[in-house]
This record gives C-alpha cells, structure tokens and sequence, in this order.
C-alpha cells in the first residue's frame, strides 16, 4: 500500500446538476486519495453531496469537471459500456434500502455481478456460496428477499457486493434503514472485511459507526471540510 | 446463452408476478397478431400461392380486346378461336373453356340432375397437366361433333351421385336427353373453372362454328418455355390484325391480348384483401401502443431494479436486452394466442364471404403462414417493446430514483395519442369501406329491383323445339301470372345484370322479340316460399351479383 499506488484519486472534482434552470453545485473541487485497503467514512450533514460523490466513486454518475483515477485509470473519459465493465469488477455496492432484485432469490441476487460478467455457471455456484457464508446467510440461498428482515437482507446485499471480488465497496447509509442491533451487526460485518483486506468507503451521519474506519472525511455545502485521521483501534 | 436462458427464466418469473399485465398484453398481441394471420392466410391463399398445376406461370388467358370500345377482355367466338390456335406461334396448347348448365340422367339417382358443366377444348386436361384419378380425358377430335358423347365427372359428383362406384367409367349417361360416356373421374378436389361438376367436350353445331360474331367462349393457353409474357402477347396482337383485317365484318377493331392466368383470376380479390391486410395491419399497431404503454408504466415501476442492476454492472445493451427478453416472451404468448385465433379466423373469413371461395384457393394456415406469424411476431416484439427498453434503460442510475419523472409521462401521452390516433384511422377506412357498400347497393341496377324475382331454366332442344319452347314458355307465364302475389311476369333472354360475361346463356329463349323486363312481383319471402312448392327454387350464388333479390329457379320437368 504504497503513496504512488492510491486506489482512488480525486482532483479538483465537480459536479454541477441542471434542473429546470436551477444551477446545484453538488460537490466543489474535491481534492481526495485513498489506498488500497483502507476504510474511509464519509460523514456530514444532508444534502451536503455524499451521495453524489459515491456515485462518482462507482462511476454512476460522471464529474462536470475534475479527474478520477481508479487504479490508475483515468476513468471519467471512459464509455458507458467500459464504465459498466469497471462497475462490475472493480465496485460493490451497498445500498441504503439494500436494493435485492424482488423476482430472484438470494442466491440469485448474490450470483447477479457474475452473471454480467459471463463466469461459467459452476465457478459461480462456488463463488457465491463462499460469500454468503461469509456473511452468514448461505441458509437462505433459496429464500425470496421478502422473506428475510432487514438486517438479512443488508447481509445479502454485503454478499452480493463482495462476491465480484472488487477493488473496493461503497455503501451509502448501509445501515439508514436497519435498527441499531441490526445496524450493528452489518457494522460489524463491514470492519471484518476490512481486516480480510477490503478497501470500503462509507457514507454515514453516525459517528457511532464512523469510529470503526481508519479516518473520516467530512463534508460541507460540496466541500472536503476536515480531515481527521482517526487511529485505528480494534473496537 | 446461459445468460439468455438466465433472461428466459428471469423474464417468465417476473410476468408470473405481475399476471394482470402479462394477460392483458398477451390478450392484446394474440388479437392483433391474430387478425394479421388469418388475412395474411387468405392473402397468401389468392395473391401468393400459385395456381394449383404443374407450370402454373405459364398458364393464361386469351381475350379479345377492343381498345377503341375501352373493352380489354372480352370473350371470343369459336372462329376466332381456332384460327387463335392455328396461327399463333407462342403456346403449347390452348383450349376453349365455356361453362353451361346441363340434365345429367343416369348413375344411382331416378331424378336428372342439373349440373354445371366446363364444355372444354380435348386438350384441356393435357394444357392444364390434369389426369383424371380414374380413366381418361378427351382424345382428339371428341370437340369435333355438334353433341357431347364422352363426359368426364368430378370427384364430388361420382362420389355423390355415383356412389364413388370404381366401374364408373363406360357407364351410359344421358346428357340433355343424348346418350354418352363416362370416360373418366377427375382427381379430387379438383373443379376447374370454378364449381363445375362435369367436363364435356367443346361441341357446337355448323352454324355456330361459322358464326364468327358469336362472342361467348373464354379461352386459355400455356405459353411455350422460354417464350415471354410480352412476346406472346405481341404474337396474339399480330393474328389479332390479321384476323380483324381477314373478317372485317365482326373483327373490325378488335384485337387480342394474353394475361397471366393467376393475376386474372385474383383481379376481384386484391384490392379487398389489401384493403384487409391493410386493417388489420393498424390493429396490430393499436395493440403495440397498448402494450408499449403498458410497458413504460412497469418500467417506471421498476426504475430501482434497472438501476441496481445497472449498479452491478449490467450494460445498457444488457438491460435491453433482458427487457426486450420480456417483451418477447410474452409476443411469443401472443404468437400462439394469435396462431390459434387466426385459425378460427379464417373460419370466420370463410363464413363472412359473400361468396363461395374458388375451390382452388385453399384456405389453411401452412409453413409459410407460421413464417409470417413468427417474423411479424419478432417484429411486435420490437414495435411493442423497444422503445419502453430504451426509455427504461437510459441512464438509470444517475438520477436514481428521479427517473420515472416527467419524460416517461410524455412517452406515454405520446402513445396514448398514437393509439388514439389509430384507432381513428382505423374506424375511417371502416366508415369509408360502409359507404361505399351503401352507395352500391342504394345505386340502381336501372329497373326496380324490389320484389323482383328472376328464374333461368333450360329446356333441352332434343325435346323441346323451337315452337314447343314458346309454348312452354307462354303457359309457364300464364300460371306464374296467376298465382296469387305475383304482379306480373315476362320470359327474357338474357336476365339482366348477369354475374359475368363468362357465365353463358342458359336462360330460355322464347318470344322472338322479348317483352320488357318485369319480372315483378310484391311478394314478401313468405309468399316466394308459397310459389317454390311449385318451383324448385335454387340460390345460385354466383347469380346473386345484384343487391336485388335475385335467384335462380333450375326447373326439371
Ligand atoms: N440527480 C440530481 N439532480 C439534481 N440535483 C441533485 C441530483 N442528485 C443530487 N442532487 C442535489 O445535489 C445535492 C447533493 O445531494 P446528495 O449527494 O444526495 O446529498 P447527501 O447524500 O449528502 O444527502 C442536493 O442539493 C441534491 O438536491
Ligand atoms: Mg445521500
């Protein structure tokens, strides 16, 4: 994990929306690295652009302005199929509301990435098995996300992230719709993949769950504001 | 492919969870593509499908024209007709083909039959590449006499009044009262031209063999190989020339012309079937409105689910694709909906017609038919599903949730304007289609046509001659004239407003000079059903060319 290899660089990011002549300013000339392997909370008040930075980092949205290297790629010059090329290999989403695909069972959710990305049926199988056991839920392999709480589903959801084996994980307000035990527990799950070796950056207004990564980026009005590292402590 | 399979399972899972809209769009495609496949069945039947012969290309018909007259197909007169034959350079054969009725006695039933006949040139069956399923056709010379003396039977009538009797052939019949031979069956099904029963061969007195004026035969031919349509028809202009300046007399300004067999015999059904082709064809847009729209409402629906698989890296082409997988699946559901309707709809069609269908057109779905079902299947996939995949897959991600805002209303004002749109179109042509069948059938035939009932019968002139036939004539008047409910009565040569040109006189003659036509008489049905005691009432439909009620009486003493 050395300076020259950040995973992410950020430089003098931008972005602006149009709507029906209303200028937003979303996020002003964002300066950020991170490196492989660290864990990165991203904190601060609503409608401050986390989000929107999110979607920059995994390349669901493009900047007005400003570069992104990912793995040192520029990628903001990239096509939409190259970009849906890098979502799929190097980027796991976690969602807010989890987003599991309601027709398909969890393994199916689980298997969804691969799908995309052509893997033979039987490495598949292996992969996905492998991730929901890791996050506990490879009992619920045939079960319907209707049929599992929230708490299990975000746990699908981590499993679906992962099982792509990407360059890092974004979860936007992973836990915003789980009750604190629940919230908790995915918590919990996000610090072991980070001791495993996953690089995460989370969106959270909580500083309970902030404390788990290894430094917080705040922000303000589009803006980095401070940025404290935090020392990392097992919890 | 396994991610196609994937697409399949997921695309029939999804429809399963939403059955209200899966069988409405079914419902809606399996209508239009229904309607599109029993037209198109008919369409193939008469326009596409070729005549039922070997060579069926090279076979025409051979008119008399009269370009300064404005008549460009006419019959011909025997006369004319052989030296046709004899000094045109283009054809294999050519035959005269008239159709008449007759009295068939003999065979299994006591009662004479009235037939309708083709009295045909001996070389009929060769040109048209026929043979007959049992015995013969005619051999040359046959059409040489003035009276028939060999008949060959349909399949129909040997089994009907023959009892499909295998030793049919040189069983003694009587043709119009004159002794002849069965000399062979014709193979099933077939009946050419259309709805004749029996074929005799083309016999005509010494005098009507001179009279060169006498226009009533039809003819037809089978152009030579490697001869063109445009080079037999220049042949035939030629003798035409050399014909009209032989005989002056009757063949001053009239020449003649050939036309392919097929297109001739379509020439009535075309604009009617396009017309159809052309309905239907806006039915089916109407359904892929509906069902686009339909669409556009469930992708709104389902904005999170496209961006979460967009999330994990599913192209745009890939969600295409998997929505269009959808569409497909449930177009498939609607071919065969369609399939199956369109079978019942040719049913339909053949009920519907006004007309007995010529019997060499065969109404039945076949490979070519499912062809089209499937291709315009795929295409309706594409009508119904394509703009709905694009508009729900275009950048999903980037506004999230704000997808299903206003641009997916607007798509689906658009379409419900379209529908609207042609609907409208659609009930138009209706409209325009019943106007012009009202203005037809409110047109006058020229004399009054309400209550007016015609009746045509042949009396054979073995027994009845000429006086006889007049007598006759006079005291059928003289007891139609006095049963109750008639208003008056008169015999005429020809019944006005025939089928056609080619539908030969066999109504009686009688009187020398013909009283006016008024064969008039107030009576409801009840009372024409009260005069048919007496009265063999017949509907020939082919007679029933007017909007008056018309209909044939075959009469048999
Ligand atoms: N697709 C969009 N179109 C227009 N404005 C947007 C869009 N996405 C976000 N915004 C605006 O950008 C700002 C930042 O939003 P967001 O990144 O969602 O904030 P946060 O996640 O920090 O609450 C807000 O003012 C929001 O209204
Ligand atoms: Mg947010």
């Amino acid at each position: 994990m050395s300076e020259q290899h950040a995973l992410i660089t950020l430089e003098g990011l931008t972005k602006v929306f149009y709507t029906d002549e209303v200028e937003t300013h979303a996020l002003s000339g964002i300066h950020l690295r991170i490196e492989k392997g660290e864990y990165v909370a991203i904190s601060g008040p609503s409608g401050c652009g986390k989000s929107t930075l999110l979607s920059i980092l995994g390349l669901l949205d493009s900047p007005t302005a400003g570069t992104y290297i990912l793995n040192s790629n520029p990628v903001q010059s990239l096509d939409l199929s190259q970009r849906a090329r890098i979502r799929n290999r190097e980027i796991g989403f976690i969602f807010q509301s989890f987003n599991l695909i309601g027709d398909l069972t969890v393994f199916e959710n689980v298997e969804l990435p691969l799908t995309y990305r052509g893997m033979a049926a039987s490495e598949r199988k292996a992969r996905c098995g492998e991730a929901l056991e890791k996050v506990g839920m490879a009992h619920r392999a045939k079960h319907l996300p209707s049929q599992l709480s929230g708490g299990q589903q975000q746990r699908v959801a981590v499993a679906r992230a992962l099982v792509g084996k990407p360059s890092v994980l974004l979860a936007d307000e992973p836990t915003g719709n789980l009750d604190s035990k629940n919230g908790e527990a995915v918590m919990d799950l996000l610090h072991e993949l980070h001791r495993g070796g996953a690089t995460i950056v989370m969106v959270t207004h909580d500083p309970r769950f902030a404390r788990h990564a290894d430094r917080t980026i705040h922000m303000f009005d589009g803006r980095v504001v401070d940025e404290s590292e935090i020392a990392s402590l097992s919890a | 492919m396994d991610s196609l399979l994937t697409d399949v399972r997921q695309a029939l899972r999804a429809l399963r969870r939403a059955p209200g809209f899966a069988l409405t769009a079914i419902a809606a495609i399996g209508l239009g593509l229904g309607a599109n496949t029993a037209v198109f069945t008919a369409v193939h039947a008469f326009l596409l499908r070729a005549l039922p012969f070997p060579e069926p290309e090279r076979l025409v018909f051979v008119y008399q024209a009269n370009p300064a007259r404005g008549i460009e197909r006419d019959v011909t007169s025997i006369p004319n007709f052989e030296d046709w034959r004899r000094e045109s350079h283009s054809f294999t054969a050519m035959a005269g083909v008239d159709t008449r009725r007759m009295a068939l006695a003999g065979g299994r039933e006591p009662e004479p039959q009235a037939l309708t006949v083709a009295t045909v040139s001996a070389n009929y069956f060769d040109l048209l590449g026929v043979a007959p399923a049992l015995g013969r056709g005619f051999s040359a010379g046959e059409d040489a006499g003035e009276y028939p003396e060999t008949i060959v039977i349909s399949d129909a009538l040997w089994r009907s009044r023959f009892g499909g009797d295998p030793g049919v052939v040189g069983r003694s019949v009587r043709l119009d009262e004159r002794p002849a031979t069965v000399v062979g069956v014709g193979p099933p099904g077939f009946a050419w031209p259309d709805g004749v029963e029996a074929w005799v061969p083309l016999t005509a007195s010494p005098q009507d063999r001179e009279q060169r004026g006498a226009l009533f035969l039809p003819v037809i031919a089978r152009i030579k190989p490697g001869v063109t349509l445009e080079a037999s028809q220049a042949d035939m202009r030629r003798v035409g020339a050399e014909l009209a300046r032989r005989y002056p007399r009757p063949n001053e300004g009239w020449t003649a012309d050939v036309q392919p067999a097929h297109g001739e015999l379509v020439r009535d059904y075309r604009a009617a079937l396009l017309v159809l082709m052309g309905a239907v064809a806006l039915i089916l847009l109407i359904a892929c409105a509906n069902v686009a729209n339909l669409l556009l409402v469930r992708a709104a629906a389902r904005a999170r689910e496209l961006s979460t698989r967009s999330a994990l890296g599913a192209s745009r082409l890939r969600l295409v694709r998997q929505l269009l997988t959808e569409s497909l699946v449930l177009a498939l559901a609607g071919g065969a909906l369609g399939f199956g309707l369109g079978f019942g709809g040719i049913e339909a069609l053949r009920a519907l017609s006004p007309v007995p269908l010529p019997a060499w057109v065969e109404l039945r779905p076949d490979a070519s038919v499912l062809a089209f079902c499937a291709a315009l299947t795929v295409l309706t996939t594409l009508g119904f599903g394509l703009f709905p995949a694009l508009f729900a897959s275009r950048a999903p991600l980037a506004s999230g949730a704000r997808i299903a805002g206003d641009p997916a209303r607007r798509a689906q004002r658009g379409f419900v304007v379209a529908q609207v749109g042609l609907a409208f179109a659609l009930l138009a042509c209706a409209g325009l289609l019943l106007r012009s069948f009202e203005r037809l059938s409110a047109t006058s035939p020229g004399f009054e046509a309400t209550g007016a009932v015609a009746a045509r019968m042949r009396l054979p002139d073995t027994r009845y001659t000429r006086e006889r036939r007049i007598q006759y004539a006079d005291e059928a008047l003289a007891r139609l004239r006095a049963l109750p409910g008639v208003e008056a009565a008169a015999a005429v040569q020809t019944v006005p407003l025939p089928a056609s040109t080619t539908t030969p006189g066999y109504a009686w003659r009688t009187s020398p000079s013909p009283p006016p036509t008024s064969a008039r008489s107030p009576a409801s049905t009840r009372s024409r059903r009260a005069t048919s005691r007496r009265w063999a009432f017949r509907c020939c439909g082919a007679a029933a060319s007017t909007s008056a009620t018309a209909a044939t009486i075959a009469w048999w003493p």
